[in-house]
């Protein structure tokens, strides 16, 4: 697990950062994630900023830059390279890195309750601190106008989804902007996870969302094993591409299902539910939860697979993709259906690009990336991975790069606990040097989620930033819907259908 | 009019059964589309006992509402109850029969539902107003589809009086169908699913705020008021059922009064009335709805079956 500890750090002045992300981009490179560090736990004397890009040939770059304490900031990222947009406002909020030039300045976690100049990531502030509320209040964006008026709608929403708030800026049904606000469900895992022991934090992390668990988990193991020096045996290794396929492949079966119900195509979205119901029970089988949660552990799996189970478990696939493919077969030939998903919600390449669009959203603009090809992972690297994409950019060219992705993985699935060696299941850790950094990438449902951690003394958590694919495609939703109407958004939100709780942590 | 003790017998069993089918409608169609979906659905009486829950509790208002959110829930009730003393469904003869003919009845569908969007946009809720200016918008295009379709049937017996209406076509029998009446069929046919909320117009399942038409207008009634709205949908969907029951269908209604005659008649009318609640059950979970700006050519194509089917009443031989 080489390609997982962090390699030469590039230390750049506060006011050169910006130029070089910027520089980098330019070179071909692809932003991933920026993370904001109090450095006075390992001896520092304030904060520091770390820019991490994808180069051209699939390594990574990082470029750290120390940021005084006080307000006075460093120039901002987002003018030169958009994508880092809300990676700067999280930063600013949970660590007081000011962004100077930032052109939405807004806060972005930390809603206008949290008290000014309050930074609860530093290292100052006590886990489970509870300042004082602010009086302040929520000042919507708004648009002026004839004609014009706002749609709020959320956080509580007539359905039992995730909390968000959206507000519509719209003229008739059509819509002029869309204001997404998020962090609703801001935990504050990961000052909860600093000062605990490497391996206690594992909960805290796979457990960001309930969807996403084995990417975020596959990206914590491998971080932890990383900076332990520990490899985990072959069999964890295919293990943990079974299992991060099995979570794609419920996932986009019921996002395909999730798509009808957007449009209120019932027997679509209940033909798709009763598959995805099926693979979680299969889940639930082969390890014993149903999200397939506390099986990726550092050091290997958590548990021993169900042997019955797991000899099920290619037939069951199999039979479970071809029934998704006639699903969607049916779909296809329906013009009323398709007629809703062509042209809605369209994301032009160039903005998929510039936002830092990941996964299926930025592979049905065009973008083909994909992180268990471009820099693979457990046992990727013995796969064949193929990548779809699409042109159009809209919610039928995610419907097809999803449907497609899911028959791959199903085929990835049965390839995976073909190969899957026999022997141990996990192996004890090593001990992890304080200050030692590792990055973990992994194609998880939604696209790449990135894990950056730092170790501290005694094999503790010192910081550790969990960015979501979720994170990085919210932004992508708001550019999507100007110009569509109001009651197309929530299928465009379910052709995305991003995770709330793996964004707000 | 003069009532024997017979007609008047018939017209009040005839109103006890569309006021008291109108919640089983919903719970059958709700247990249809949960059996297309592969589930097992509610029983079929939790309509009924939906609306008792909600008898009994106490309505909670938003501070911008006025006496209208009081008032109007009952007012659109009463609207649609006295519309469905004048449709005949199990004699030609309803209570009201004779007071007033169909336009009355679409007037009163059209007045119940304006005083629905004005409920809604009385709570100052933004839902409210989104989902009656949407229904507005509909409501606009569906209800000439309607008369135009329900015209084609005035236009085939001279008169806009439903009694006569349905009676003509129990004595013609199938010769009633004829390709211009067909063409009406189709045209009401097509402005009742718009009508009555169903899909590709509207979802009445739906939990997603955006996507709401009728639905959207309801989210901020609660208690008695909420229960009298949803009562009120229900017996619409009787309502338009037995409008197109009577104009293009009126075959099994009692035109004597023997007791064979009525209970084939009773029959008929169930069988009908729950006909059209599995059709529209089988719209709602087969197709995707349209894209809202869509919908406007779909109901112009109902009125314009509804105008080939008049002209070809009125010029060509019949």
């Amino acid at each position: 697990m080489d390609e997982t500890r962090a390699g030469a750090c590039a230390q750049v002045p506060a006011s050169g950062l910006a130029e070089a992300v910027g520089r980098s981009v330019a070179a071909g490179g692809r932003y991933a994630m920026l993370v904001g560090l109090d450095e006075r736990s390992l001896g520092g004397a304030g904060l520091g900023l770390e820019a991490v890009l994808v180069g051209p040939g699939g390594d990574l770059e990082r470029i750290r830059a120390a940021v005084p304490l006080d307000a006075t900031g460093y120039p901002s990222i987002t003018p030169l390279v958009p994508a880092a947009h809300w990676d700067e406002r999280e930063a600013r909020d949970l660590l007081g890195t000011v962004p100077v030039g930032h052109p939405d300045p807004r806060r972005l976690v930390l809603h206008e309750r949290w008290p000014r100049g309050y930074h609860p990531l530093r290292k100052d502030v006590p886990v489970g601190a509870r300042p004082p509320l602010a009086d302040r209040r929520f000042a919507p964006f708004e648009v002026h106008g004839e004609g014009t008026y706002a749609l709020p709608v959320g956080p509580i929403h007539a359905g039992i989804i995730e909390p968000g708030h959206f507000r519509f800026s719209a003229i008739g049904e059509r819509v002029l902007h869309l204001d997404p606000r998020l962090f609703f469900a801001h935990r504050g895992l990961e000052k909860l996870a600093e000062g605990r022991p490497l391996a206690g934090a594992t909960p805290l992390i796979e457990r960001a969302c309930g969807v996403c668990g084995v990417a975020h988990g596959v990206a914590w193991a491998s971080a932890v094993e990383a900076l332990t020096g520990t490899r985990a045996p072959a069999r964890a290794a295919w293990a943990r591409v079974l299992l991060a396929e099995l979570e794609r492949l419920y996932n986009h079966v019921g996002d395909l299902g999730s798509i009808c119900a957007g449009i209120g195509f019932g027997s679509g979205a209940a033909r798709l539910g009763l598959l995805r119901e099926r693979l979680v029970r299969a889940n639930d089988a082969l390890v014993g939860h149903r999200y397939l949660a506390g099986i990726v552990v550092p050091g290997g799996l958590g548990r021993p697979l169900d042997a019955a189970a797991l000899a099920a478990l290619p037939g069951l696939v199999a039979d479970i993709e071809a029934q998704v493919a006639a699903a969607v077969r049916s779909i296809v030939r329906s013009d009323g259906v398709m007629a809703r998903l062509r042209t809605t919600g369209a994301v032009p390449a160039e903005t998929a690009a510039a936002l830092g669009a990941t996964g299926v959203a930025a592979r049905a603009s065009g973008i083909d990336a994909d992180l268990r090809r471009d820099r693979p992972y457990a046992a990727y690297a013995e796969l064949d991975v193929s990548v779809a994409t699409a042109a159009s950019g809209d919610v039928a060219a995610r419907f097809h790069v999803r449907a497609q992705e899911a028959a791959a993985s199903a085929r990835l699935v049965v390839e995976a606990a073909r190969r899957l060696p026999v022997g141990e299941d996990r192996v004890p850790l090593g001990e992890a040097r304080a200050g030692e950094v590792a990055i973990a990438g992994v194609e998880g449902p939604r696209g790449a989620s990135w894990l950056w951690l730092r170790a501290g003394d005694a094999g503790t958590v010192d910081r550790v930033r969990l960015r979501s694919a979720s994170f990085a495609n919210w932004p992508l939703v708001a550019a999507a819907m100007p110009g569509n109407v109001v009651p197309d958004f929530p299928l465009i939100n379910k052709s995305f259908e991003l995770c709330y709780a793996c964004t707000d942590r | 009019m003069t009532w024997d003790a017979a007609s008047l017998l018939l017209g009040l069993t005839q109103t006890a059964l569309a006021l008291a089918i109108a919640p089983l409608l919903l719970g059958v169609a709700k247990r249809v589309k949960a059996r297309l979906g592969y589930r097992t659905g509610a029983p079929l009486l939790q309509p009924y006992r939906d609306l008792a829950k909600w008898w009994r509790k106490t309505p909670v208002e938003s501070e911008a509402s006025s006496a209208v959110t009081a008032w109007a829930p009952a007012a659109v009730v009463a609207a649609i109850v006295t519309a469905t003393l004048l449709v005949p469904l199990v004699g030609e003869r309803p209570l009201l029969g004779g007071s007033g003919d169909f336009l009355v009845v679409v007037g009163l569908l059209a007045g119940a539902r304006f005083l629905m969007a004005l409920l809604a946009l009385d709570a100052g809720s933004a839902f409210g107003g989104m989902g009656s200016s949407r229904e507005v918008a509909i409501a606009a295009l569906v209800e000439p589809a309607l008369l135009l379709a329900l015209a084609v049937a005035a236009v085939a017996v001279g008169s806009t009086d439903l009694a006569v209406i349905a009676g003509a076509g129990v004595a013609r029998g199938l010769a009633w169908l004829t390709p211009s009446l067909l063409l009406g069929a189709a045209a009401f046919a097509l402005a009742a699913v718009a009508e009555t909320g169903h899909e590709p117009f509207d979802n009445p399942d739906t939990h997603l705020e955006l996507t709401m038409v009728h639905e959207g207008m309801l989210l901020e009634a609660s208690g008695p008021r909420l229960a009298m709205l949803a009562y009120a949908a229900q017996l619409r969907l009787v309502v338009v059922a037995s409008l197109f029951a009577a104009a293009f269908f009126p075959f099994g209604m009692t035109v004597a009064l023997t007791p064979l005659s009525v209970a084939v008649a009773l029959a008929a009318a169930v069988a009908k009335l729950l006909a059209a609640a599995v059709a529209l059950a089988l719209l709602d979970a087969g197709l995707a709805k349209l894209r809202i700006l869509a919908l406007p050519g779909l109901l112009g194509f109902a009125s314009t079956l509804a105008v080939i089917g008049l002209a070809a009443r009125l010029w060509l031989p019949a």
